[in-house]
């Protein structure tokens, strides 16, 4: 469908045209603008997440592995008992802020690690598999509440991106191009009707200086 | 009869069936038991608790006169740790059932007592129905009603300290068939003292380690404070070779096979090495500490064999093939490498 669907010749119109243009090449230098700068933004944070994301898949492996070694030593009875004894509580800070006008998240955890001491299981009923165990959960905590904010950060810039460059194609391949056309066929047709004009005048002027002379 | 070494490195190529049938016929008979209404992993882990608990209950009824006082003293810590687990359960409402599942009623505390406790309302009627228990008095005294955070991490570890304490001063009596146990509890307390002072030092920034060190040890709990404290290499160095620990972790990384780079290195080096970092020594070296330990109890069994300590020692033995089973069944249903089981067996 084209942009510009009915055109009048008129010098106003072709004046509001030309100012339409302006207004989309300004556009599409601004977003294009913002769209690098976003893809710049995005190409630097992915492998700053990538990091995060192989980070996170460790510790989540060793903490897959300790806790099969914690069911070998301690026995599933024993973990259940320090897991239920666990007095201490994480809690999450969530706030947002802007990027290129994106809005993203900002997670942050707080009291994530416990003081040894301060856990609520016993030090005498448990052993050094327990410390490792929930030593390694919070590390695993850290690096889920890190990732899950960055990685959100990450769809929501790819998603803008996405937005920002169907808009910079829409200007550059449909918008600018269809007012440019229409410029250029108003200005031809402007011009066609100035040479209409003037050739009627010439015709009026001769017709009567003719007249004039009999 | 316990497993011998050669059972257990057959156990490690079976596969949880086998398993279960291969315990089951060689004196778990809790496996028969419980094999109609369970499989699998819970099976032999549920009929593992149950053996045990039926071991302890058996030994203390065979024990005779001041015999039996003492291992009732000894097996106590089972009815501390049941106690604090049904109190928890009341507290952070976690479902009879589960609680019911950790429950190993080896110690005074009778399964049908444990069942009535936790059949009761709250925790205040828990502690009324405990009057008698000897551990009473701790209990009405520690804790609150309403609950304070922190509150069962404070009483359990009262209630340890003073179990410690209770068999220290058995042992220091002028009764001869127990203070024969002195030098056995003199260990225990050090390696729990040990164990808790690496803990602490790498999972708190407390400063004080004074509450948490059990007194009767042979090291003393004012030098354990000092070292705790120290950012002097020569002054851990000197406290690790006074206390005899380089000895235990020198054995500890002969057994564990460690690398060739590793060996190299001076134990002492090693251990100052995680001090200083505020880590803990690696798990599989507490594992290894573990076997020490039990070669120990069982030196000393040889060294009085008519005191507590042969059964004292068949106990711990025990408890550790338990332990060795279930980390066998374990490693088996995660599909865990032999050699790799093989490093969590304590034998």
């Amino acid at each position: 469908m084209p942009y510009i669907t009915e055109t009048r010749y008129t010098r106003s119109e072709l004046l509001a045209m030309r100012k339409r243009l302006q207004i989309a090449e300004k556009a599409h230098r601004l977003l294009q603008m913002k769209h690098d700068g976003l893809i710049h933004e995005f190409s630097s944070f992915a492998p700053q997440v990538k990091k995060e994301l192989d980070f996170l898949i460790i510790r989540h492996t060793r903490a897959r592995t300790l806790m099969i070694a914690g069911f070998m030593v301690e026995g599933s009875d024993a973990l259940t008992l320090s897991a239920n004894s666990v007095e201490s509580l994480i809690h999450i800070d969530l706030h947002t802020r802007k990027i290129f006008g994106v809005i993203t998240p900002v997670i942050e955890g707080i009291d994530i690690k416990s003081d040894l001491v301060f856990r609520g299981y016993s030090l005498y009923n448990t052993s050094l598999i327990t410390d490792d165990i929930v030593d390694t959960y919070e590390d695993l905590v850290e690096a889920i509440i890190t990732y899950s904010a960055h990685e959100s950060t990450l769809k929501r810039l790819l998603v803008e991106i996405e937005r920002i460059g169907r808009r910079v194609k829409a200007l550059e391949n449909i918008v600018i191009p269809q007012i440019s056309h229409a410029i250029t066929v108003m200005s031809r047709a402007r011009d066609e009707l100035e040479r209409e004009e003037h050739a009627r005048l010439s015709h009026v002027k001769k017709g009567r200086q003719r007249n004039d002379a009999h | 009869m316990l497993f011998e070494a050669s059972q257990y490195h057959r156990m490690l190529n079976m596969d949880l069936n086998q398993i279960s049938r291969f315990i089951g016929e060689n004196g778990y008979e809790e496996i028969k038991e419980l094999g109609r209404t369970q499989s699998g992993i819970t099976l032999i882990e549920e009929a593992l608790s149950r053996n045990l608990a039926r071991t302890y209950r058996n030994v203390l009824n065979a024990t005779p006169g001041s015999l039996q006082y003492l291992m009732k003293r000894f097996l106590s810590k089972g009815d501390i740790d049941n106690v604090l687990a049904i109190m928890r359960g009341k507290e952070f409402h976690i479902p009879s059932s589960q609680i019911q599942k950790i429950l190993l009623p080896g110690g005074t505390l009778s399964l049908e007592k444990l069942n009535q406790l936790l059949s009761l309302h709250d925790n205040h009627e828990v502690i009324q129905n405990l009057v008698d228990w000897e551990y009473y008095p701790l209990l009405a005294d520690k804790i609150l009603i309403p609950y304070q955070k922190g509150s069962f991490a404070d009483l359990e570890n009262t209630l340890y300290r003073h179990y410690y304490e209770r068999n220290y001063a058995l042992g220091k009596s002028r009764i001869r068939i127990w203070n024969s146990i002195l030098p056995y509890i003199r260990y225990e307390i050090d390696i729990i003292n040990l164990k808790n002072m690496f803990r602490i030092k790498a999972g708190s920034r407390v400063e004080d380690i004074r509450p948490y060190i059990i007194p009767g040890g042979n090291i003393q709990s004012s030098a354990i404070q000092d070292v705790f404290t120290t950012q002097d290499k020569e002054h851990f160095v000197k406290f690790v070779k006074e206390a005899k620990i380089q000895i235990i972790f020198s054995q500890v990384l002969e057994d564990l096979n460690c690398d060739p780079v590793s060996c190299e290195l001076d134990t002492v080096d090693q251990i100052w090495k995680r001090w200083y970092e505020r880590k803990v020594p690696l798990f599989l070296v507490m594992v290894g500490i573990n076997r020490v330990r039990l070669h120990h109890i069982d030196s000393l069994a040889r060294r009085y064999p008519f005191s507590v300590l042969p059964i004292l020692s068949y106990l711990e033995n025990k408890r550790y093939e338990v332990t060795n089973l279930r980390a066998i069944a374990r490693g088996r249903q995660f599909e865990q490498d032999p050699e790799e089981i093989k490093k969590y067996l304590v034998m």
